[in-house]
């Protein structure tokens, strides 16, 4: 017969058991971080983009030790699909509260952002934006909403400043300026914005030309550009039509100083220089970019191609940068506690990162040091042109005629 | 604005109006001779524009060239298509065979976005950029060559209906399906082949599109729902219809496009829709019975 005395010392003995290898075995913590990105439908190229940015770092911090302040403890990334969809998007987080992420990363568009901001909010689950530049997401006094990257509103602002201190420093004469834009929330916003913001530069927006985003020509706004005597054409619009008004400008001749976009759907991107080859030469644009000067972009750059077989695209930069944001709070934190980690979060002070500008978060969760750069397709690359001290060469304005080029 | 302007415009509006006239071809025929209203014609021509688009960047094959290969294949799957999913739903309700073609159109569009991905993509050939000038206005090469193409197809189109076997049977069968049938023609082949002819229309336009558009998954869309217009305004099952309805439709897009600005261009074309469907539902060439 087993006597009382003896169950609980037998139980302990069991327990014991059990419970001392794992001691031993000393397996570091894991730390449990949430992803929500659009990695099929419509935003599934810009998705997985992110996805692969942190993955890279998620790769690089549990290799260099994971997070000391909690004993190396490592990330393990719960990555979920929202489908490109608002709806979805709203499922994941309710998912990844219930599996317990610590904080959350993502969802790339400002669309989506919307709503995950607002469920991460509820559930007060702290929230890393990689992208999503709508100014909207940040002023809604969330205070588990950060974004270290610029918003809309200041990219439109960086860059008419460095185009107004370019046509200083240069001594252009260029003046008249066509906006074009889709006629969606996107572009017209931006351009609501610029034409407020261009006059403050000296120059006059002579015409303001509207398309709609599913266009299938473009060839009566480019006879617009070209009988307003245009010296900068602005175009606010999505990759098809920007791709398109490309063409059909340099299909009409129509020659202009510069073709400068802001955020513009083709901008800025390898993949255009690869789909549209010399003619994307000499095109500029204000976008997200990293900091050229900085000693370890050459190397993560080429990590990341070595790993996934793409060329550098911001989307995964930021999503990549936005999981070292998260890695830092993590550290001074040194809680997986949701609240602890949002107030660590909000005393971010990082310096010295892939990005041209140091990262701190103001009381609506946005970077408010972030910034744009100024960009040209110079030669087939993509070269930072302004300002000049992240510029990696001078500017070509105004760019050579159509007609000896294509 | 200068009279150049206008004109550029004029001419933009006629060269695209060809191409919309093309597309519309297919659609009406296909309703003309099976009453059927194929949702799936623009994510044909995009499968059409993509097969253009890789013969032309993997096999260095020239759109208009890629035809020889594209149009028989576009004709097949029509074929194929009709004698596998459409004559199934044949005789079920209307809304059936609505619901039949809009997820075949939804199947192809996923299957793309799965097979190449979001990215639009550009085809440039050597004329790419390539300009006419003809007075005081250039005109863009390859919208020329796509108009001239266009037309070329729709009168081949024609002179096979009016003067073959082929074609008289199929203008037979869009009249009176029973009567055709008793006397001997095959209805169901002869529905087979006019879905194939729709396919290939199709396929023309999209691999003449091919040199001065964009490829992605959802590029039909955008390019048939005019084409819908284009059908109604023409008159439902009318080819000269769909000939007239698309130059007009080009024009009038074109040169809205100068006077009202974006997406707004577009309400003069769905507002003549509308009125048209009220008040000559028959459409513009359309038989009244239609």
């Amino acid at each position: 017969m087993i006597t009382r005395r003896a169950f609980v010392k037998g139980a302990a003995a069991v327990t014991g058991g059990l419970g001392f290898p794992a001691v031993l075995r000393a397996q570091p913590k894991e730390i449990l971080v949430g992803e929500t990105h659009p990695l099929t439908g419509g935003l599934a190229r810009e998705g997985n983009l992110g996805k692969n940015g942190i993955e890279l770092a998620v790769n690089e911090i549990n290799a260099g030790g994971g997070i000391r302040s909690m004993g190396g403890a490592r990330l393990r990334l719960m990555v979920l699909d929202n489908e490109s969809k608002p709806p979805v998007a709203i499922s994941t987080i309710e998912r990844l509260k219930d599996a317990g992420a610590a904080a959350i990363l993502g969802p790339y568009a400002s669309g989506l952002a919307f709503v995950t901001t607002q469920e991460a909010e509820k559930y007060k689950i702290p929230h890393v934006l990689d992208v999503a530049i709508a100014d909207q997401i940040t002023e809604r006094g969330f205070r588990y909403t950060f974004r270290a990257c610029p918003n809309a509103g200041m990219g439109a602002k960086h860059t008419v400043d460095y185009l107004g201190a370019m046509a200083k420093d240069l001594k252009l004469s260029v003046k008249r300026v066509v906006l074009i834009h889709e006629d969606g929330i996107f572009g017209k916003s931006t351009a609501d914005t610029l034409q407020k913001l261009l006059p403050g530069i000296g120059m006059d927006v002579v015409e303001r030309i509207p398309h709609s985003a599913a266009t299938q020509s473009l060839a009566n706004e480019v006879l617009r550009i070209k009988a307003a005597k245009a010296d900068i054409v602005i175009p606010s619009t999505y990759y098809g039509p920007h791709s398109l008004l490309l063409r059909t400008m340099a299909e009409q001749r129509v020659d202009v100083a510069a073709i400068l976009s802001v955020y513009g759907g083709a901008g800025s991107q390898y993949r255009f220089i690869k789909d549209v080859a010399k003619l994307a030469d000499y095109m500029m644009d204000g976008n997200h970019w990293y900091n050229p000067k900085h000693p370890r972009i050459k190397g993560i750059i080429a990590a990341f191609e070595k790993a996934y077989q793409h060329p550098f695209a911001y989307e995964w930069m930021l999503a990549y940068q936005s999981a070292y944001v998260l890695k830092d709070a993590l550290e001074r934190a040194a809680s997986t506690d949701r609240d602890k980690v949002r107030d660590a979060l909000a005393a971010t002070n990082l310096k010295d990162q892939i990005v041209p500008y140091p990262i701190a978060f103001n009381d609506k969760g946005q970077n408010p040091h972030a910034r744009t750069l100024l960009m040209q397709v110079l030669d087939q690359k993509i070269a930072v042109v302004y300002p000049n001290e992240f510029a990696e060469a001078k500017p070509v304005i105004p760019m050579p005629a159509w007609a000896g080029r294509v | 604005m200068s009279a150049s302007v206008v004109l550029s415009s004029l001419a933009n509006g006629v060269m695209l109006g060809g191409l919309y006239a093309l597309v519309a071809l297919g659609l009406t025929l296909i309703f003309g001779v099976m009453k059927i209203i194929n949702f799936a014609h623009g994510a044909l021509m995009m499968w059409a524009m993509y097969a253009s688009f890789w013969l032309a960047k993997l096999g260095g094959v020239d759109p208009y060239l890629s035809l020889a290969v594209t149009l028989p294949v576009g004709f097949a799957a029509g074929y194929a298509i009709q004698r596998a999913v459409i004559t199934p739903v044949l005789e079920a309700p209307e809304h059936n065979q609505l619901l039949m073609t809009l997820g075949l159109a939804l199947f192809l569009e996923n299957l793309a976005l799965l097979a190449f991905k979001a990215d639009p993509r550009t085809l440039l050939v050597s004329y790419s950029q390539a300009s006419v000038s003809l007075g005081p206005i250039l005109l863009s090469l390859p919208r020329l060559l796509a108009f001239a193409g266009a037309l070329a197809v729709t009168l081949l189109l024609f002179l096979f209906l009016k003067f073959t076997d082929l074609g008289k049977a199929l203008r037979a069968a869009a009249e009176e399906r029973d009567g055709a049938a008793l006397v001997g023609i095959p209805v169901r082949r002869v529905y087979a082949v006019a879905f194939g002819i729709g396919t290939a229309c199709v396929t023309a336009a999209g691999a003449m599109a091919v040199p001065f558009f964009y490829v992605s998954p959802e590029v039909g869309n955008t390019l048939v729902i005019t084409a819908f217009v284009v059908v109604v305004l023409g008159g439902m099952g009318s080819f000269a219809g769909a000939l007239a309805g698309g130059l007009l439709v080009g024009v009038v897009e074109s040169l809205g496009g100068l006077f009202v600005h974006g997406s707004l261009a577009q309400i003069g074309i769905f507002a003549l829709f509308i009125l048209v469907l009220l008040f000559k539902p028959s459409g513009l060439l359309g038989a009244p019975s239609a």
